[in-house]
C-alpha cells in the first residue's frame, strides 16, 4: 500500500538530526548507599529504520496518537503493572 | 480534561478542605465550584465525606449531589498529609455507598520518604531491593478498585522534571475511551520532544529497574531535606505558637500557627493576622504561602478561621555560601541546607514579632 491519504509531513524537513542526553544512572550498593555514574544517550532521526531503537526523532517529532506514542504507552503500562503487582 | 468529561455547569467537585489551588481554579471556567471536606493529618475524613453527602440539599445548594472527588492522597499540596492504607479503604467504602468517582492525583506518590525518626537520630535503613521499596509505599486507590470508579493521574513532573509536561491516566476501559476522544479534540497528543527523551531514558537507558533506583535516590534526598527542615523548625520556631506534623511524602511542611495566642485574637479577623504574618515574613526576607490561598471553598478565603502556612523543603539549594554580609546566618556547620534553615529562622522571628513575644 502506498498511502497518499494521511497528512504527515516527511521527517526529512525536520531540522533536528540528533539529540544527545547526558543522564545520571544510579545503582544501590551493598553497603546501602547509592552509586552514581553518567551516560550519554544518543537519539537519531532514523534510529528505527537503522535498527537501533524502537523509537526515533523522526517519528517523535511528527503527528502522533492522542494516547501518546505507542512506545511510551507500553513503558507506562509496564511500569503500572510492576507497581501494582 | 477530567472535569470537562464529568461536569455540568453549576456542579460541585468534592475536595479536601485545603487543596491544590489550580485544581480548584480549573473548575471556574466550567462554572463549577469545590466543596471542601474536613481533613486531619491523613487527609480527607471519610465520616465528614459521608456526612456531607448524606445531608446534601440540592435545593439549598442549587446543585445536584456531587459525585466527583478530587484528592491528592500522598504528600498532599499544601498540607503534606498522606492517607494511610486504611484511610483509603474507608474513603473507597464511602465512594461505593454514594457512587462516587475518585480522582487520585498522585504526582508525589514516589516522594514518599523514609519514616521520620526524630531530631538527631540515625536515618531509617533504605529498602533493600525494589520489591521492598514498592511494598514500603502506601497502596494506590487503584489496587482497591473493584468497581472502576478510580481515575489515577500520574505525572513525571515531581520525579523527573515539571517541564516534560508528561503524565498518564490509569482508569477503567470505559473512562479511558472517553479520555482518548477528549484528547483528540483538545491537546491532540503529548509533546514529541518530551516523549522521545523520556522514552530513551526510561526504556532504553534506565529500564524499569533503573527508574526504581532513581526513585530510591530521590527518596533518600527528600528524606534529608525534610529532616533538615524539621530540625530547623524544632530549633527556630516558638513551639507554644507554631506546630507541624512530620510529612511522610511530598514537598511540603504545613505549619499551624495558633491564632488564639495572638494578643488581639477575637478583636480582629484571623485573615488580618495572616496578612500581618505574611508581611512580617517578607520584611524578614522569607516567602511563605498563607494557608487561605489553598481553601477549596474560595469564597471562604477572606473569613479564614485558622492560621496555616505552607513551606517547601524541595527547593533550597545545597549550601555553598556559609555566611552572608549583614545577616546572622543559621549555624552552617549543623545544616546541609543553610538557606532553608535560615528561612525558617526568619519565619520564627516574624512569628515572634507579630505575636509580640520575646525571642
Amino acid at each position: 500500500m502506498i498511502s497518499l491519504g494521511g497528512g504527515l509531513p516527511s521527517s526529512e524537513y525536520f531540522p533536528f538530526e540528533n539529540i544527545d542526553v547526558k543522564a545520571p544512572f544510579f545503582s544501590s550498593s551493598l553497603e546501602g548507599g547509592m552509586r552514581k555514574t553518567e551516560e550519554t544517550l544518543s537519539i537519531g532521526k532514523n534510529d528505527v529504520v537503522e535498527g537501533k531503537s524502537a523509537f526515533d526523532l523522526g517519528i517523535a517529532m511528527n503527528y502522533g496518537q492522542s494516547t501518546g506514542a505507542a512506545q511510551m504507552v507500553r513503558w507506562v503500562t509496564e511500569h503500572t503493572e510492576v507497581r501494582l503487582r | 480534561m477530567t472535569y470537562r468529561m464529568f461536569l455540568e455547569p453549576g456542579d460541585y467537585v468534592i475536595g479536601e478542605e485545603y487543596t491544590f489551588a489550580t485544581a480548584v481554579e480549573s473548575t471556574h471556567p466550567l462554572k463549577c465550584k469545590f466543596v471542601g471536606v474536613r481533613m486531619d493529618v491523613e487527609g480527607m475524613l471519610p465520616d465528614a465525606l459521608d456526612e456531607l453527602l448524606d445531608n446534601w440539599d440540592s435545593v439549598a445548594r442549587g446543585a445536584r449531589k456531587p459525585f466527583l472527588v478530587y484528592m491528592v492522597p500522598s504528600g498532599q499540596n499544601p498540607t503534606g498529609s498522606t492517607q494511610g492504607a486504611e484511610r483509603r479503604r474507608e474513603i473507597y467504602r464511602v465512594a461505593q455507598k454514594h457512587d462516587l468517582i475518585l480522582i487520585e492525583d498522585e504526582p508525589y506518590y514516589f516522594l514518599q520518604m523514609q519514616p521520620y525518626t526524630g531530631p538527631d537520630t540515625p536515618p531509617a535503613p533504605l529498602p533493600k531491593n525494589h520489591d521492598e521499596f514498592l511494598k514500603s509505599l502506601v497502596p494506590s486507590f487503584l489496587s482497591m478498585d473493584v468497581d472502576g470508579r478510580v481515575v489515577r493521574l500520574d505525572s513525571f513532573s515531581k520525579v523527573l522534571s515539571p517541564g516534560t509536561r508528561c503524565g498518564w491516566v490509569v482508569c477503567s476501559t470505559q473512562l479511558n475511551d472517553r479520555f482518548q476522544r477528549h484528547g483528540e479534540v483538545s491537546v491532540q497528543h503529548p509533546s514529541g520532544l518530551s516523549q522521545i527523551i523520556l522514552h530513551r531514558l526510561l526504556d532504553e537507558g534506565w529500564g524499569h529497574g533503573g527508574y526504581f533506583e532513581w526513585l530510591i535516590n530521590l527518596r533518600m534526598q527528600y528524606t534529608k531535606r525534610r529532616d533538615a527542615m524539621l530540625k530547623a523548625c524544632e530549633d527556630y520556631l516558638p513551639k507554644d505558637i507554631a506546630s507541624w506534623n512530620p510529612p511522610a511524602a511530598g514537598m511540603f511542611n504545613w505549619i499551624k500557627v495558633d491564632e488564639s495566642k495572638h494578643p488581639e485574637f477575637g478583636k480582629r479577623t484571623v485573615k488580618s493576622i495572616e496578612e500581618d504574618l505574611f508581611n512580617a515574613s517578607v520584611e524578614e526576607k522569607v516567602l511563605i504561602t498563607p494557608g487561605s490561598f489553598f481553601l477549596a471553598e474560595t469564597d471562604k478565603q477572606d473569613n479564614v478561621e485558622h492560621l496555616f502556612f505552607r513551606t517547601t523543603f524541595a527547593a533550597a539549594e545545597v549550601s555553598l555560601i556559609l555566611s552572608f554580609q549583614g545577616t546572622v546566618f543559621a549555624d552552617s556547620s549543623r545544616y546541609q541546607f543553610n538557606d532553608m534553615a535560615e528561612a525558617i529562622r526568619r519565619f520564627g522571628v516574624a512569628i515572634r514579632k507579630v505575636f509580640m513575644v520575646e525571642g
